[in-house]
């Protein structure tokens, strides 16, 4: 099968301190792979890295068969790549249908010109956009919340939002970027059942956070990162149960006791 | 062209000019370091203190010593009248901080013209007489203008660096909230840092007034070296404003005498437009 | 619309329009009164500040939408100031026939936009407000010292009107208010446009954008170079409306009346900057008399507003009339 997302020999330093290291794997298409370390192991440079925010200091990342590395957010965007944040995540006075309007912005956006002459085109486009929203509004079940201000609602919508935001611009992989963090184990579930519908509908994801439970429930594959290197990778059950992989974790959190 | 005289004439204009720049650079970056506000009426307050020491000194006669810190005693005395109807709003709101106070600004400024009328005035100098060493020709005024801001700042730095309330203030600058956990009482410490702040914008004032002229808006200069020497330095950064205030004041020192005085704007304003590109924190800020 | 979340299909106006209904007829009346006025009181005063308005309508709107896109320049007179002196040398000094010469001011400060937009425009907040000030006075100070060209702070007299048949008073206030009106529309448009949209959410997340496909840099920089382009047509109607320019025209003050008028009126909305033109022009000059007094009040009511409703004037109508709105839903549930 072809890798959709295809990283080799990442690497990226601060002021002489690497902050990843010769990172390597690879997503296939409608695979959720999940990056789980402890903090300051390198999990949120690694999605900055991939999604632009940051260039490389090496390696080669190729996307759908498309050499990508150090593009600009937008440029990967636009080849079909987005991501979520973990804070900021959202136009919080804006209204939900607003906000996931605004992440239509391929779809909705014309060009400068034609947006300003107001072309049968552009007309067309944004009724389009318009159309995509309700569809991804309904999908998610938030018809209900669709015109509340998006920062008077509870985290666990947020954190959708956020993912529906990418989502409108019709990727075909998303990084979420600790998208449970802060939520409750109810909350929690809800965004495990958002994920598993994003794969359903043809897009990888490619998952980091904390929380072990959450990612060995939800994802096919694991890779372990620990100071700026790769741990393991591998299934999650297998991974987990590796030497290497529990002592990274010891004082942190009860990952042995989880899975003994 | 070099010659020693040249030269020392040039130090000492220097001298001069970087004690009046750091002081007055002082004093803004600890509004900002610390109340996060950029105070765009500072210049202002130096202008105060000019009209200050002009009545004291210039009008009443007192002596000269008393009277140039009395003057800005009285100044950042009054200036807490201020500090409570307007700084307090806008403490830790950076942008509302930078349009309110440049209200300040034009209402003190205007305020002075129709206190003192727009015509210029002089003061007269501290000392009169000259020092001589070779052909080295030194006003004493000059020296004892330089003598008065180098005690002023080194109390400053003792006071900062080793009493209780110059700790809580370097708290203050590096993490409101947590000084605050910690028992630091920040409305007293405001209050303090804003006093310091003005009784040094004032002094500076008072003898930039004297060694240029006196007029309601005598402060916009000090304003832009102010912002200068800041950025130069690093915002919030009090050493910064130090080593800013030295750099710059030497170094337009030299320029204008060599270059003259555009070239030495010219080369000031973009050596800090250059920085903010490349290096927004200034020499000694911490990035962001 | 700000407020508690509701279940109900229809939604609040947002706080930045006004309900569409009213829209047209409004607009009509006021475009009846900008063209109509001149007509009924034929006074040499009020032609100017009516010129004076309208063209800093320009310069205020324009502004507006480098504010939209999240920057404050400190340094928007600087470019008018370019393009004022690029269309009165091209005039005086090489002979272009003044129309040419406001479209060559026009291009001149777009350029010099062109050029240190990508640099500048990638500073954030604090920064870009003290760099724009830093270049607002070395601009100022060009046209100081470039005697040979700039004419010093003497500045160039002399200047041609824009047309003999237009040297009048009541037809220079024609052409610029022609001229307002084309600016504060073209601004209007973009942001009322899917570009507004996209402005407007850069500005509130600058990274959720990115990542949505939006280029910002190329967005911000194109935002600027228009703005830059439009206050320069300001600076070249300026000067044939005055017959000469100085360096004293373009300096710090006045980018800060631009400043001022937009976030008086209202930093997030297309009514802020117009509300602001006219509050901060009409009323020093009808207020004639006692200067220095009123601006000791424009600095007091400077701190009050930054104080208390820093959205400004439209900030404040929107609080009074979500205020009354919920009266009445209280009266009526």
């Amino acid at each position: 099968m072809t890798k959709l997302l295809d990283v080799n020999g990442l690497g990226r330093s601060f002021g002489g301190v690497s902050a990843v290291r010769n990172l390597s794997f690879a997503i296939q298409p409608d695979e959720i792979l999940g990056l789980i370390g402890p903090n300051g192991a390198g999990k949120t440079t690694v999605v900055n890295l991939l999604s632009g925010v940051i260039k490389p200091g090496s390696g080669r990342v190729v996307f759908s068969n498309e050499e990508v590395t150090g593009l600009a957010p937008h440029d990967l965007a636009r080849k079909g790549l987005v991501r979520t944040f973990q804070s900021t995540a959202v136009y919080s006075g804006r209204t939900v249908r607003e906000n996931a309007l605004r992440g239509a912005y391929f779809k909705r956006y014309a060009g400068f010109v034609p947006s300003l002459l107001g072309s049968s085109r552009a007309k067309e486009m944004r009724t389009a956009a318009d159309q995509l929203v309700e569809q991804l509004l309904g999908w998610f079940s938030l018809q209900k919340v669709a015109d509340s201000v998006a920062g008077s609602l509870p985290y666990g919508f947020q954190k959708t939002l956020g993912i529906v935001i990418a989502l409108a611009a019709e990727p075909r992989m998303i990084l979420l970027d600790e998208p449970v963090a802060g939520l409750s184990a109810e909350e929690t579930d809800h965004v495990r059942d958002v994920i598993l519908r994003v794969r359903k509908r043809g897009i990888s994801v490619l998952v980091i956070d904390h929380n072990m439970r959450f990612i060995s429930g939800l994802c096919d594959r694991v890779v372990v990162m620990a100071a700026g290197h790769e741990l393991a990778q591998g299934k999650p059950q297998e991974v987990l149960r590796q030497a290497a992989v529990i002592e990274a974790y010891l004082g942190k959190s009860n990952v042995a006791a989880d899975h003994q | 062209m070099f010659s020693t005289t040249i030269l020392g004439q040039v130090f000492l204009n220097g001298l001069s000019l970087s004690a009046i720049y750091v002081l007055i650079a002082l004093g803004f970056t600890l509004l900002f370091g610390i109340m996060k506000v950029v105070n765009f009426a500072h210049g202002a307050f130096a202008m105060s203190g000019g009209y200050a020491l002009y009545y004291l000194y210039g009008v009443l006669g007192w002596p000269y010593l008393p009277a140039i810190l009395l003057s800005a005693l009285f100044v950042a005395t009054g200036a807490l009248v201020l500090e409570f109807l307007v700084f307090r709003w806008f403490y830790q709101k950076m942008f509302q901080s930078m349009i309110g106070l440049l209200g300040l600004n034009i209402a003190m400024v205007f305020a002075s013209v129709i206190l003192f009328d727009v015509y210029e005035r002089s003061i007269p100098p501290a000392l009169d007489g000259v020092l001589q060493f070779g052909e080295l020709v030194i006003p004493t005024d000059r020296l004892l203008v330089v003598a008065i801001a180098a005690v002023v700042l080194l109390v400053f730095w003792v006071f900062m660096s080793f009493s209780r309330y110059g700790l809580a203030m370097r708290a203050a600058a590096q993490d409101i909230e947590i000084a605050e956990t910690q028992g630091i009482r920040t409305r007293q410490i405001y209050r303090l840092a804003f006093f310091i702040a003005i009784f040094m914008a004032a002094l500076a004032g008072g003898i930039y007034a004297q060694i240029y002229a006196l007029s309601p808006f005598m402060g916009d200069r000090p304003l832009t070296v102010a912002f200068i020497v800041v950025i130069l330095g690093g915002m919030g950064s009090i050493p910064g404003a130090a080593l800013g205030g030295v750099i710059l004041g030497f170094g337009e020192s030299f320029l204008s005498t060599f270059y003259g005085s555009a070239a030495s704007s010219f080369v000031s304003f973009g050596v800090v437009i250059a920085l903010l590109i490349v290096r927004p924190w200034g020499l000694l800020g911490t990035p962001e | 619309m700000v407020g508690p979340s509701s279940t109900t299909v229809e939604s609040e106006p947002r706080p930045s329009t006004t309900p569409r209904s009213y829209f047209w007829p409004i607009a009509v009346l006021i475009l009846a009164f900008l063209g109509g006025w001149p007509l009924f009181v034929p006074n040499q005063f009020l032609f100017t500040i009516g010129t004076f308005i309208v063209l800093n309508a320009i310069g205020a709107t324009s502004l507006h939408l480098i504010i939209r896109t999240g920057h404050i320049s400190l340094g928007h007179a600087a470019f008018m100031g370019v393009g004022a002196y690029c269309c009165v040398l091209a005039v005086t000094k090489f002979g272009l026939s003044p129309p040419l010469g406001l479209i060559i001011g026009m291009a001149g400060s777009g350029l010099l936009a062109l050029l240190i937009g990508p640099v500048v425009l990638r500073l954030t907040g604090k920064y870009f407000v003290l760099v724009t000030f830093l270049l607002g006075e070395v601009i100022r100070m060009v046209f100081v010292e470039w005697i040979s060209v700039t004419g010093g702070s003497n500045g160039i007299s002399g200047v041609p009107p824009l047309h003999p048949l237009l040297a009048s008073p009541m037809a220079t206030y024609y052409v610029c208010l022609a001229a307002s009106l084309f600016c504060v529309g073209l601004c209007a448009r973009i942001l009322s446009s899917e570009v507004g949209r996209t402005i407007d959410s850069v500005r509130e997340a600058e990274n959720v954008a990115e990542c949505s496909g939006v280029p910002v840099i190329r967005l911000k920089v194109s935002i600027f170079v228009i703005a830059c382009a439009l206050v320069g047509l300001q600076g070249g109607l300026l000067a044939f409306f005055l017959r000469y320019i100085d360096p004293t025209s373009f300096s710090m003050v006045e980018s800060l009346n631009l400043v001022v008028m937009n976030v008086i009126g209202g930093m997030y909305s297309l009514a802020g900057p117009l509300i602001g033109t006219i509050f901060i022009v009409a009323l020093p000059e009808l207020l004639r008399g006692y200067v220095e007094l009123q601006r000791v009040f424009f600095g007091i009511i400077l701190i009050v507003v930054m104080a208390t409703f820093p959205g400004g004037m439209v900030d404040l109508f929107t609080r009074v009339r979500k205020i009354m709105a919920s009266r009445n839903a209280g009266a009526v549930g």
